[in-house]
C-alpha cells in the first residue's frame, strides 16, 4: 500500500489496475471543534449545525444512540476528497467524487483513508482513472465508501 | 409484496432552481481550512487554488424545501460533487439550489424516503464551476 504525497506527481503511465494508496486519520474532539468553528465563522455565528450535541457532546450523542460523539459527514468526506487530490498531485484534476455514508464515524476512530484504481482510459495528454475510495475503521467497517474519477497527466 | 409507502411532500418545488446567495472565497478562510485539513498540496497552500472539498464548506442559504413528511428521523446518506472548473481564492461564487427528486424504497428494514438536492456553483460570468448533490434519507425508527 502506497502513501500519498501531493508534491510527487502520479502519472497515468505509471499506474495499474489494483494499485492502492492510503492515508491515516484519527479525528478527535479538537479537530471536530475546529471544523465546526470554521463553519460557524462562515455563517457568522458559532456552534454546531444540529443543536443536539451529536458532534461534540458525549451525553448528547449517547441520547441519540451513539457510543461517542460522531464526526460530521462533510468532514469525513473532505478527508476522503483530500486523499484523491493528494494522489492526483498538482498536475492532475478531479472530475467527481461520489460517496455513500453507510455508518457514523466516531471520535477517535483510527481510520485508514484508502483508494484503489479500478479502471483506466487513455486520452490525449491525460488519462482518465476511476477509483474506489473509502474510510475503514479499526473494526473493519467502511463508514464512507464511494468512487472518484480523475484525470492524470501522461509522461 | 411490499405495501406502497405513504409519505407527503410539496411537489411544486421539485426542479425549481433558486439563487441562495453569493460568497467570496477569502484567502484567510481557505488558509485556515487548509491548516485544519493538514493540506500540503502546493496548489492549495501556495498557488491560490481552492481545495474541492472547501466548496462544501461554503454555507449558502437553504434552497427550495419539499418538506418531506415521513418517519421520525433523518440522516445524510450520500454526496456527489462534480467539479467542472477550478476555483481560485478571491472568486465570488453564487449558489443555485434545487430539490431534484423525492422517492421511496422499501426493503427488509422497512421504508426509507430519499430526497436529492442539488447545489450548483456559478462564477462571476455565470459559468458553472461545480455541482453538489446531497442525498438525505428519512425513516421511521421504533414505534
Amino acid at each position: 500500500m502506497k502513501t500519498v504525497d501531493p508534491t510527487t506527481q502520479t502519472y497515468f503511465d505509471d499506474i495499474d489496475l489494483g494499485d492502492e494508496f492510503e492515508d491515516e486519520w484519527t479525528p478527535d474532539m479538537e479537530q471536530v471543534l475546529g471544523y465546526l468553528g470554521l463553519e460557524g465563522d462562515a455563517l457568522g455565528e458559532g456552534g454546531g449545525p444540529t443543536g443536539d450535541g451529536r458532534f461534540t457532546d458525549p451525553e448528547g450523542a449517547r441520547k441519540l444512540g451513539f457510543p461517542k460523539p460522531i464526526v460530521p459527514g462533510a468532514f469525513s468526506l473532505s478527508k476522503l476528497t483530500k486523499l484523491v487530490t493528494d494522489w492526483v498531485g498538482t498536475g492532475g484534476s478531479v472530475d467527481f467524487v461520489d460517496v455513500n455514508f453507510r455508518r457514523p464515524v466516531l471520535h477517535d476512530d483510527a481510520l485508514k483513508v484508502q483508494g484503489l484504481v479500478t479502471d483506466t482510459e487513455e486520452g490525449d495528454g491525460a488519462g482518465t482513472v476511476k477509483l474506489d475510495i473509502y474510510l475503514e475503521n479499526e473494526r473493519g467497517e467502511r463508514p464512507l465508501q464511494g468512487t472518484a474519477v480523475v484525470q492524470l497527466p501522461r509522461r | 409484496m411490499s405495501e406502497e409507502a405513504v409519505f407527503e411532500y410539496d411537489e411544486s418545488v421539485i426542479g425549481v432552481e433558486e439563487e441562495v446567495g453569493t460568497i467570496t472565497v477569502e484567502a484567510e478562510t481557505v488558509a485556515r481550512y487548509c491548516e485544519l485539513m493538514g493540506e500540503t498540496n502546493p496548489l492549495y497552500t501556495e498557488q491560490g487554488f481552492v481545495p474541492p472539498s472547501y466548496l462544501q464548506r461554503m454555507r449558502f442559504r437553504g434552497g427550495p424545501d419539499p418538506k418531506v413528511k415521513f418517519g421520525n428521523t433523518g440522516f445524510h446518506a450520500g454526496s456527489r460533487m462534480e467539479l467542472l472548473k477550478p476555483v481560485k481564492v478571491g472568486q465570488t461564487l453564487t449558489g443555485w439550489a434545487q430539490a431534484k427528486e423525492v422517492y421511496a424504497k422499501t426493503g427488509r428494514s422497512g421504508t426509507m424516503v430519499f430526497q436529492v438536492s442539488r447545489l450548483t456553483y456559478r462564477d462571476e460570468n455565470g459559468d458553472e464551476v461545480a455541482h453538489s448533490d446531497q442525498l438525505m434519507v428519512r425513516r421511521q425508527v421504533g414505534e
